[in-house]
């Protein structure tokens, strides 16, 4: 299914920028996890080794989605849908105490999250049902979108985890904004979004209301379009306090911690805060590989997951820092030249998911990192520790460069 | 397919946000870079002070007043102290009780070995070694010396990294203070003044013993105090230096109204005053303590010193009238601080002539409606017995530091003369009188010609007007020997009860603890 023509067509700035942060990944995860493991009287190199045997499982996904050619994976999707949805559907009811959080499966001594390949699914699936349609203009249409996105969303926000269930969010806007449906649509889902965040101030909300209502006033839009707008965006206003009353606390504490920084130093804060002070002590050039004091010292809670980033900003500086948000550029770049380069909407509507998809992760982990968003969990692509979300990237980038070999008809 | 805008708008939403995260970064790492960077040092590293070793504190013969003992404190980096100033067997103990991480430290700690011995004048020092009361706070800048510095890191869950703690800057040894208190003076005035208060049932009793000479002081008595090494086990205002604050001197005041009288030359020192028992001043009938004989219509300066006669001291006063009576008055250091030393010192209360009332210079001139502080009117007495200097009195012979470097030396330098050879040399043949002759009978010695002057003051009704019924302060001022005066003493007792009369509660303190000081220091007796 694949030749050496088609391997020269493959994205060489793909492959270095993956390759380059997966490296960097290595180094931060070794830095911030050698020394607790020194404690503890265990291989110091425990966390890397699991990395590497995680990156082995995530060069095998690479291969295979590499490899085939990605339509055939189009007519997979339900497939692939319904296989998440019963996995999430498991996870719910198979562990947790009712208290914690249950998003994984422990296999041995490996965990996996089925919340993180969902992700990929989602793009593929959205893919296929916007390939099909340019447009969205029936009911039937619309509601079946709804469906398609709700269920898993449903299921990921009832864990709960409130990142994968923002990430779909995106994926959505991103694939929207992609497929060239109609802009209503986007203003029914972008507008509601504003208005969850605004309905804590009442007035500035109602005020945000009248503006809406003066938008459609000069653009004269229908009356179904008046009742569907200001319909949904009251609905959300409405809802919100029941909504914010199913959250968990700690989400509520997170969100609340991230409106006003100064409300809990010690709590929900200390992340945010000591993660600021790691990657502020760093300075331009870094304090150093290994020789980052909060790394060293573990200040920060989840340094080699989530917050992996707290650990190159400490210790590679500005300098590092710029890096790997260069890096992901080029990815995220190479990914809308590759998705204007398919030969198939599918395959276009595919690299533009995976685009939304990676820019948002990167987005949110580093903007939760530097204080800039709240505190939510989501790795960081390619660096932070962890198989599932390795794989899932992995994965993505294995479809990305399927796309890239095949963007042209080969001659024989 | 996909919409070319829709596209563009995606893209630059992205490149937007990454702009704005580069912008944190630059905000973060370079503009704010020492914030984070301080913060980091903050959060890891703890700095811990050492007391170092304070200088002692001596007598001027060198016997030790205030010195300090190698001590040990028990350092945890999750905790802070557990413990300070102990033992090492009790710091080796509580650490065997806890953890490893444990840091034994040495620390110096301060001691009094002569316990209460003028404990309010040396005062006493807090858990850092900081001086707070007394000489120990008046020249803490010199004992304190500088403290060791320890510097320790940890991790946020508090704990102290292996090896961290290092010495970050050694102790350096403070300097020691001689003083001029002679502490055998010191522990027979303590004596005396205690047995005194106790007979007498009263609130309090001070003896302050100067040399006339030079100003120093040689003891420096107050009862009741306290015991500097358990300091916090007192009331609070037994930890006051009594001797700060002013009081109302009454008839030993007498003896600055004759005094500037003789040196203004408004009267002569055979000047014949009217015997009267009762005079009136702006309204104010005067009337004196106790009814007298009155053997012709006159008596003499010396008879009036003798006897304590108000009505006298009030003739001699308005002949020098207010504005050269307050002068004199100011001349003689009162209303100034006298600067010896001691933090809180009271600079006395004199108004301005003119602010006084129409009977205020009748009331002052036997010593009331003026309030006066023991050093005030000891260095103002002493000025009869020197020849007419007006000394500083001084608490602070020498101090010096430990490498001798540094050396400061405190001495008086005679350019003060407040009264001519002249009328000191009245004043001395006045006061001789009063204790030949008169109420100062019970401090005569054996073997000593003294001079003196006895008080007995109405205590004022505190911090309103007007004054206590049947609550006197007693005091007696002195000087010995007459030929050549080498000590002049000031004993005070406040509110005693029974017998309330300087002369009787004050002369006998007086005489015992001077004789004792003047045949201690090997004064030639000048009565044979």
């Amino acid at each position: 299914m694949i030749n050496f023509r088609m391997l020269k067509l493959s994205d060489l700035w793909l492959w270095a920028a993956m390759s380059v942060l997966l490296l960097i990944g290595l180094l931060a995860i070794f830095s911030c996890t050698h020394s607790l493991q020194a404690k503890f009287g265990v291989d110091s190199l425990l966390f890397v080794k699991r990395q590497l045997l995680s990156l082995l499982v995530g060069g095998v996904g690479l291969a295979i989605f590499a490899y085939f050619d990605y339509k055939r994976f189009k007519k997979a999707t339900p497939y692939f849908y319904v296989g998440i949805l019963v996995l999430l559907a498991l996870i719910l009811f198979a562990g947790g105490n009712g208290k914690s959080a249950q998003r994984w499966f422990q296999l041995g001594s490996f965990s996996f999250q089925p919340s993180e390949l969902s992700k990929i699914v989602m793009v593929l699936v959205l893919a296929a049902f916007f390939a099909k349609r340019k447009e969205l203009k029936t009911f039937y249409e619309n509601g079946s979108l709804l469906l398609l996105v709700s269920l898993p969303f449903l299921l990921i926000f009832k864990q709960p985890d409130l990142g994968t269930a923002l990430v779909f969010f995106f994926i959505l806007v991103g694939m929207l904004t992609a497929s060239g449906s109609s802009t209503k649509l986007l203003v029914f889902l972008v507008t509601p979004m504003v208005s969850i965040m605004l309905r804590p101030m009442p007035y500035v909300w109602i005020v945000y209301l009248l503006a809406i209502a003066l938008a459609l006033f000069l653009t004269r839009a229908s009356f179904w379009d008046w009742l569907f707008v200001l319909g949904i965006n009251l609905a959300v206003g409405v809802a919100m306090p029941f909504i914010w009353g199913m959250l968990k606390a700690y989400q509520r504490q997170r969100v609340l911690v991230f409106l006003n920084p100064g409300l809990d130093p010690y709590g929900a804060g200390y992340h945010s805060l000591q993660s600021k002070i790691a990657i502020g002590s760093g300075g331009l050039f870094g304090k150093g590989f290994l020789r980052g004091t909060q790394t060293q010292l573990q200040f920060i809670p989840e340094q080699h997951s989530d917050f992996i980033f707290s650990v190159i900003g400490e210790e590679f500086g500005f300098i590092g820092a710029s890096l790997v948000l260069a890096l992901f550029a080029i990815i995220v770049w190479r990914a809308v030249v590759i998705a204007g380069e398919a030969d198939t909407p599918f395959g276009s509507l595919l690299a533009y998911g995976v685009a939304s998809m990676t820019a948002f992760h990167v987005i949110a982990n580093i903007g939760m990192t530097l204080g800039l968003l709240p505190v939510v969990g989501m790795p960081l692509p390619f660096v932070s520790y962890g198989g599932s979300s390795l794989l899932m990237n992995m994965i993505s980038m294995g479809l990305l460069q399927s796309i890239s070999m095949r963007r042209h008809k080969l001659i024989f | 397919m996909a919409n070319k805008n829709r596209l563009l708008i995606l893209l630059s939403f992205f490149v937007f946000l990454f702009i704005v995260i580069i912008l944190r970064l630059v905000d973060v790492q370079i503009i704010r870079h020492s914030f984070y960077e301080e913060k980091s040092k903050g959060q890891r590293t703890r700095l811990i002070n050492l007391a170092a070793q304070r200088g002692d504190i001596v007598d001027r013969n060198g016997n030790i007043l205030a010195t300090s003992l190698d001590t040990y404190s028990v350092y945890l980096y999750k905790k802070g102290w557990l413990g300070r100033k102990l033992s090492l067997a009790e710091a080796k103990k509580l650490q065997a009780e806890n953890s490893k991480e444990i840091s034994i430290l040495p620390e110096k700690k301060r001691v009094y070995p002569k316990q209460k011995l003028l404990a309010q004048a040396i005062g006493f020092v807090g858990l850092d070694n900081q001086g707070l009361s007394g000489i120990e706070l008046a020249f803490d800048e010199y004992l304190r010396g500088r403290e060791g510095k320890v510097i320790t890191e940890g991790d946020p869950k508090g704990r102290e990294l292996y090896g961290a703690l290092r010495e970050l800057k050694s102790g350096e040894d403070g300097m020691s203070l001689t003083l001029t208190i002679d502490e055998n003076i010191q522990y027979v005035a303590e004596r005396e003044i205690a047995e005194q208060v106790k007979k007498s049932s009263a609130l309090s009793g001070m003896c302050v013993v100067m040399d006339a000479r030079t100003g120093e002081i040689l003891a420096l008595a107050s009862k009741p105090d306290f015991n500097p090494n358990a300091y916090q086990k007192y009331d609070k205002k037994l930890w006051h230096p009594r001797f700060l604050d002013p009081y109302e001197p009454g008839s030993t005041f007498k003896l600055i109204t004759v005094a500037s009288a003789l040196e203004k030359r408004v009267v002569t020192v055979d000047i014949k005053l009217k015997a009267l028992d009762s005079i009136t001043v702006g309204g104010k009938v005067i009337q004196n303590s106790h009814n007298v004989k009155w053997p012709g219509g006159t008596i003499t300066l010396s008879r009036m010193l003798e006897e304590s006669i108000n009505t006298g001291a009030v003739q001699v006063a308005l002949k020098l009238g207010k504005e050269k009576f307050y002068q004199s008055i100011k001349d003689f250091g009162f209303g100034h601080k006298s600067k010896f030393g001691l933090w809180g010192e009271s600079g006395g209360i004199v108004n301005h002539w003119k602010y006084w009332n129409q009977p205020d210079i009748a009331m002052i001139s036997f010593g009331q409606t003026i309030a006066v502080t023991p050093m005030q009117l000891l260095t103002a007495v002493a000025s009869f017995a020197n020849g007419g200097y007006l000394l500083t009195p001084l608490l602070v012979k020498r101090i010096e530091s430990k490498d001798g470097k540094f050396v400061k030396v405190f001495s008086n330098d005679y350019d003060k003369r407040v009264i001519g050879a002249q009328t000191a040399d009245w004043m001395k043949k006045l006061m001789l009188n009063v204790v030949v002759h008169g109420s100062g009978r019970r401090a005569r010695m054996e073997a000593f010609k003294v001079c003196g002057k006895t008080g007995t003051a109405q205590k004022t009704v505190p911090g309103g007007r007007g004054y206590l019924k049947d609550h006197y302060i007693a005091s007696f001022i002195g000087f010995a020997p007459y030929d050549n005066p080498r000590l002049v003493a000031l004993v005070i007792v406040d509110d005693p009860r029974g017998g309330y009369w300087g002369e009787t509660v004050c002369g006998p303190v007086f005489k015992r603890v001077v004789e004792y000081s003047l045949r201690y220091l090997n004064v030639e007796p000048d009565m044979l």
